[in-house]
């Protein structure tokens, strides 16, 4: 039949997705393993490296940091990405796709160069290396999507719901408490996932901002396997995949991960 | 003549009130982004085009502005070879993207809507979700010299030394080709909205095999999800820096893991500098061949 | 139609005595940027617990002005008065209006029950007490037991109502209306005519319903203002409207009419293609006369010899060129020599029909001619 795939073409398809998943789904089995060294398959199985992973201060500290940085930025990135794009959508002034191109550029550039430039910035203003320096460094990744996802999100709300809400005697900022902010309720679920993902995953930016003092866990993981491969870094690994997966869940029983996403 | 002038006083007395405090409003709610946007990408992009043209010798910042870094940059094979390096490896990656990633997205947009066909969606994108540190552990893992694969094939005794898949450009490209395989394969999605069945059937009808129907019908209607994804690919891998500075092991040198040393290590910051304005060149580049094509086919 | 208008003096006539006005537009102006004025020193007056219909071709600047009184766009000139109250800077939240929008506007996140609530619990209503009023004014529009219901999951007619019971519930000092029936259905929308018009009488609450639709704008209203290029063209009781039209523009755009242009020969003549006929109405210094007239003031006869007519109507010989049935009328179109007029006639068994190419007698009194300038 046209268009129905051959049994050639539906094996390709499987090897191709065990190429895509292999690097992932390695880390599982290889976390439980007890050996000294990497070693697959592992010839003894347990809970040594989790064990010896929650005993390593350096890990602990890089995740709870990673974690803080990831909820401050989220709070941030919504704080100041709501009101913007509200102020983009709903107000008309000159210089109103400037700003919103100017909002969103730092997508369009790449990390290493961004992260450059924010190393050289913040070596001058003494932000290196400090946790404020790492918020506002990882604001700058978070904030676009925010704009835009609140942007779209506003875009589908008619003003008139707004103005119906008005004319029943709904001052402006219970307009915007009762009725707009509750409208706008599944784009900001879907932008607070995706900046706390995108945060508590960020390793380019995070390797030119931290410094010997504070490191987030991905940079952690960064430096311990340049010069180690143990299977500590697997047990890592499944822990950032779960922190990753409850994310993803939490937002899917909100409200339908992929439709977050498409949106 | 009095609603004239009574007309013309309250028009007046609206430009004074009305229309300032709506713009101040506006300015009200812009302003903490417009920090945050100022402190952390306007400032540092024009401090970095500006160190690109000053001296700095390890970490302090001297001189005046001239060309020098430039003339260093082009006069010196070494950067040459990373530019050569860097466009070599993203080409290449993103040949190979595309070939992994055009099966999967015709199979997908063929597939009727489906809990499996979401399912297979997120699996598609899940690299996108997972750290890349993750994932590049996860090959150095599986390609190593002792890894799970030359383990398999040494045991099998297949081989009897092992294959040398990380720390060259090998590795590289493998790491780079599985995160760009989500990127490309949205990319070409979103470009198959032409393709539709009747035309292949009508193709069949024809007299049209299937290896035919795809070269003559299937793949110019994609042309233009393929271009966009090629660009997106290409784009991404030159920048790229995570996966070539450990699949690399300090043995593969491009123009992304040259900014991070000169940067960090070395504290050339004003060559770091020079380097990334020569990337966004690359990239400007890029992006105007794109333009030409996708005016000419799309 | 034939019967609203006969009913029609008898609701109207008191109501425009009626001199009290309630709510007052004066020369309220809106203009955007630099063009000319969207709505041009407007004046209105409407008296307590009357309906006003306002008619007019799409872009004329109905919504902008219904926006305007609502407070939701900001006026460029004039006053808005309610009572004796200057509402004219007053925010759109404390004005006190009810007001209804084409599209509805319920809020999506809401149930149909708290959608009514909402204006009660804005000001400072309790929960409980709300939800009961809200009930209330759901039985009022017809739609009790619906509270729990999502918009989404209500026909068009029946989110129109929650939107009338969410706008009725505060009891607002005025009721807008913006083209609340043009996403319905023909036979569904007659029937809401008729019921805001109920509820309307029945609450005694000043409206201004926004149509472009002139049969809605005939039937339920008081006083009918009729808008063209943002200015006033006529305001006036629904039978004023139509008997009486104020120019060529309100008589053409209320109801259908034939226009002819002619001369004037004297007080009482006129002139049409070399025919003469009586009419008053002319005025010697105009530059130009048109002369309107319904097409349903024409009767049609079998041709006779004309002197042998009444001097009393007018008269002239056509020949039937046309004919289209609408149902309940017959629509002929007669060629009279120097232009085609439309002729409707009531279609009836009893009635005498004519085929194309018949030689007919077309008859209308003086007073169904309307001269205008132009
Ligand atoms: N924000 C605006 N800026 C400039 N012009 C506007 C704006 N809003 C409306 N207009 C113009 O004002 C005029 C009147 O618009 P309005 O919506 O009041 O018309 P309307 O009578 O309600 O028409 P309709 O019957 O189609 O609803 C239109 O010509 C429109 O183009
Ligand atoms: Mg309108």
């Amino acid at each position: 039949m046209i268009g129905s795939p051959t049994w050639t073409f539906r094996l390709l398809i499987v090897v191709l997705y065990l190429f895509l998943l292999a690097p992932i789904m390695i880390v599982v089995p290889l976390s439980f393993s007890n050996d000294p060294l990497l070693m697959f398959p592992p010839r003894s199985w347990g809970m040594r490296w989790y064990v010896e992973l929650f005993h390593h201060q350096g890990m602990i500290d890089a995740f709870w940091i990673s974690f803080r940085v990831a909820i401050i930025v989220t709070l941030l990135s919504l704080a100041a990405g709501i009101p913007a794009a509200y102020a983009l959508r709903r107000f008309v002034f000159p210089g109103r796709d400037a700003l919103m191109a100017l909002f969103t550029a730092p997508l369009l550039l790449p990390s290493i160069v961004l992260g450059l430039a924010i190393l050289l910035m913040f070596v001058r203003l003494q932000l290196l290396g400090t946790f404020t320096g790492l918020v506002i460094a990882h604001s700058i990744v978070t904030t676009p999507y925010v704009v835009r996802i609140m942007s779209t999100s506003l875009a589908a709300l008619p003003p008139t719901v707004e103005e119906a809400a008005t004319m029943l005697g709904a001052s402006p900022p219970q307009v915007f408490r009762r009725v707009t902010l509750p409208l706008m309720m599944p784009g900001v679920i879907a932008s607070s996932a995706l900046s706390f993902m995108l945060s508590f995953d960020e390793v380019v930016l995070s390797l030119f901002v931290t410094g010997p003092r504070i490191s987030t866990l991905p940079v952690a993981i960064f430096n311990y396997v340049e010069v180690r491969m143990d299977p500590m870094i697997a047990c890592v690994s499944v822990v950032l995949v779960a922190v990753t997966l409850l994310v993803i869940l939490s937002v899917e029983r909100s409200l339908g991960f992929t439709r977050a996403m498409v949106k | 003549m009095k609603i004239l002038t009574a007309n013309s006083s309250s028009l007046g007395q609206l430009k004074n009130t009305t229309k300032p405090r709506l713009w101040l409003w506006a300015l009200v709610l812009l302003v903490p982004l417009l920090v945050i946007n100022l402190v952390s990408f306007v400032g540092p992009i024009t401090h970095l085009v500006q160190l690109s043209f000053l001296q700095s010798r390890a970490g302090v910042i001297s001189g005046t502005y001239s060309l020098e870094n430039y003339a260093n940059f082009f006069s010196d094979g070494y950067y040459w070879g990373l530019i050569g390096n860097s466009l070599m490896m993203s080409f290449t990656v993103t040949l190979i993207t595309l070939g992994c990633s055009y099966p999967i997205a015709l199979f997908l947009y063929r597939m009727s809507a489906s809990s499996w066909r979401n399912v297979l969606f997120v699996l598609t994108i899940s690299p996108l979700l997972v750290s890349s540190v993750v994932r590049t552990y996860g090959w150095m893992v599986l390609l190593g010299d002792q890894g799970v694969l030359n383990s398999a094939l040494l045991g099998a005794g297949l081989l009897d030394h092992p294959l040398r898949l990380v720390n060259n450009r090998i590795g590289v490209a493998i790491g780079l080709v599985e995160t760009l395989v989500p990127y490309m394969v949205l990319s070409l999605m979103a470009g198959f909205g032409r393709l539709d069945l009747s035309l292949e059937e009508a193709a069949a009808s024809l007299g049209a095999n299937r290896i035919k129907r795809f070269f003559r019908i299937i793949l110019p209607l994609t042309v233009p999800g393929i271009a966009l994804g090629c660009l997106l690919c290409f784009v991404l891998a030159i920048s790229s820096f995570i996966t070539p500075k450990l699949l690399g092991g300090g043995r593969v040198f491009l123009l992304a893991t040259e900014i991070y040393d000169q940067a960090v290590i070395q504290l050339e910051w004003s060559m770091a500098a020079t380097l990334s304005i020569i990337v966004l060149l690359i990239f400007a580049l890029t992006l105007f061949l794109y333009s030409q094509f996708a005016r000419r086919f799309g | 139609m034939q019967t609203t208008l006969s009913q029609s003096p008898v609701d109207s006539l008191p109501v425009r005595s009626s001199d009290a006005s309630f709510l007052r537009l004066e020369a309220i102006t809106k203009q955007y940027g630099s063009n000319s004025p969207t709505v041009d020193r407007l004046d209105l007056n409407l008296g307590k617990g009357q309906l006003l219909g306002l008619l007019g071709p799409s872009g004329c600047g109905k919504t902008t002005t219904l926006r305007m009184i609502a407070g939701l766009l900001p006026i460029s000139a004039g006053r808005i008065l309610i009572g004796d109250n200057d509402i004219s800077h007053l925010p759109p939240h404390k004005r006190d209006i009810g007001l209804v929008f084409q599209n509805y506007a319920l809020f999506p996140h809401m149930n149909v029950g708290e959608n009514v609530a909402f204006g009660l619990t804005m000001r400072g209503i309790g929960k409980r007490e709300s939800l009961r009023r809200a009930e209330e004014a759901l039985e009022t529009v017809r739609l009790p037991g619906l509270g729990k219901r999502r918009p989404k999951e209500l026909s068009g007619g029946q989110q129109q109502r929650v939107a009338l019971a969410r706008a009725l519930v505060i009891k607002p000092r005025l009721l807008l209306l913006d083209e609340p029936l043009s996403n319905l259905d023909a036979q569904l929308r007659d029937q809401m005519r008729i019921e805001i018009r109920d509820i309307q009488q029945l609450l005694g609450i000043t409206t201004v319903f926004v149509t472009h639709d002139q049969t809605e704008a005939l039937t339920m209203c008081d006083q009918v203002g009729v808008m063209y290029g943002g200015r006033l063209a006529q305001l006036g009781a629904p039978e004023e409207i139509y008997e009486r039209p104020a120019s060529m523009f309100v008589a053409q755009f209320v109801g259908r009419t034939n226009v002819l242009t002619g001369e004037q020969v004297s007080h009482q003549q006129v002139r049409i293609g070399g025919a003469r006929y009586r009419c008053s109405g002319a005025r010697p210094h105009w530059r130009g006369l048109k002369i309107a007239i319904r097409p349903h003031r024409i009767s049609l006869t079998p041709n006779r010899d004309p002197s042998l007519l009444s001097t009393a109507t007018n008269c002239v010989q056509g020949l039937v060129a046309a004919i289209t049935y609408i149902g309940d009328v017959l629509q002929y179109e007669v060629d009279i020599g120097c232009a085609r007029i439309r002729v409707e006639t009531p279609t009836g068994s009893s009635r005498l029909r004519y085929k194309v190419g018949d030689l007919v007698m077309c008859e209308w009194l003086p007073q169904d001619m309307l001269a205008f300038e132009g």
